[in-house]
């Protein structure tokens, strides 16, 4: 067979880029391969903050405290998870929408809010107020729960919605209530 | 050697080189958020046990030890546990050692060791390991959270999420 010098000098050319693109092709291979095995087996996203999951804002109204959620989709917070102080007064008469029935394989029909949803707590106070919620929630897509957070909200008499402040947890005796292990 | 050979040899080493890198590039792009360091607050620590007696984590050393930080409050964390009773059962006599720290309070995790039948130590700890772990490879303190550490106390996996039992086998395939 005779070859023609146009065609090997084509070849000449042609093997150092074959060379290139398998020396790329197995380092896309390692990367992969690496990438696999650092990961095991498919592994969910990383959860987000808190914050981020479950972003929060409350307002002084006249006769009630009104706090916003806006629940991420794949998150959702636990209806009979919540408890509120106002200037360190436990308040028990809280509004709740219904929220969405899970039935949980561990703890059984739960009702939990996997959208933005509003709660409301009546209250006569007027003048500037300190609120602290505690909730707690978990994240579907990443397969965790979040422990009970504590935020509060530096409530001022007519004006606009305030967000969450984060505050130091509190010891296990006072955060989690009977019914939180339940 | 012919220069045919040479090149394909050369090629060879060359793309195997650029494997290597590969996966060593794959596997940090995918582990780069940890941050390891804070573990050996861990490793000298003591919890109170459900005997009410201080246990010192440090009395495994020398085991593969599984810490697993749980609650009877978190769903997937009650969800993993049964496969963690039978690799316990399957991979003790390989050294296996797995340690639950209950991020809760004693009561209901003595009812949830008792539905369950767990059979390895269940230990108390104080919210603010929630904070500790936060250095350990778990940035956001969620639950569960589950370190594998080696006998020479080399942390040899950290799990943000439910860990399974096919995990933990392959550690002592």
């Amino acid at each position: 067979m005779t070859v023609s010098p146009q065609k090997s000098a084509n070849s000449g050319v042609r093997q150092p880029l074959r060379a290139m693109f398998g020396v790329a092709f197995l380092a896309m291979l390692g990367a992969l391969c690496g990438s696999a095995g650092a990961a095991g087996a498919a592994q969910p996203p990383a959860p987000l903050p808190v914050d981020a999951a479950f972003a929060s804002v409350a307002a002084l109204e006249p006769g009630k405290i009104v706090v916003k959620f806006d629940v991420l989709p794949g998150h959702y917070l636990y209806r009979d998870r919540f408890e509120v102080q106002a200037n360190g007064q436990v308040i028990s008469a809280i509004t709740l929408p219904k929220g969405k029935v899970k039935v949980d394989p561990n703890f059984g029909r739960v009702e939990v809010y996997e959208q933005p949803f509003a709660l409301s707590v009546a209250t006569n106070l007027t003048a500037d107020t300190e609120l602290k919620l505690v909730f707690q929630g978990c994240s579907e897509v990443a397969g965790v729960c979040y422990p009970p957070a504590t935020r509060t909200f530096a409530l001022v008499a007519g004006a606009k919605a305030v967000p969450a402040k984060e505050i130091a947890p509190v010891s296990l005796k006072q955060q989690f209530k009977p019914q939180v292990s339940q | 050697m012919k220069s045919a050979s040479k090149r394909a040899l050369l090629l060879g080493a060359g793309g195997l080189t650029a494997a290597v890198a590969g996966a060593y590039g794959g596997h940090w792009w995918l582990t780069r958020g940890t941050v390891p360091g804070d573990e050996g607050k861990l490793l000298g620590a003591s919890f109170e046990g459900l005997d009410g007696k201080q246990q010192p984590i440090a009395a495994w050393k020398g085991k593969t030890l599984v810490v697993n930080f749980w609650a009877t409050w978190c769903g997937p964390c009650r969800e993993e546990m049964p496969e963690f009773v039978k690799a316990q059962t399957e991979f003790a006599t390989k050294g296996l050692q797995f340690v639950g720290i209950a991020i809760d309070r004693r009561a209901p995790v003595e009812k949830f060791a008792k539905e369950l039948a767990i059979n390895y130590p269940l230990l108390l700890g104080d919210v603010a390991w929630l904070d500790a772990v936060k250095t350990m490879g778990n940035p956001q303190g969620v639950l569960p959270f589950t370190m594998v550490i080696s006998p020479t106390s080399e942390v040899m996996l950290r799990r943000v999420g439910k860990l399974k039992y096919s995990e933990i086998a392959a550690i002592f395939a």
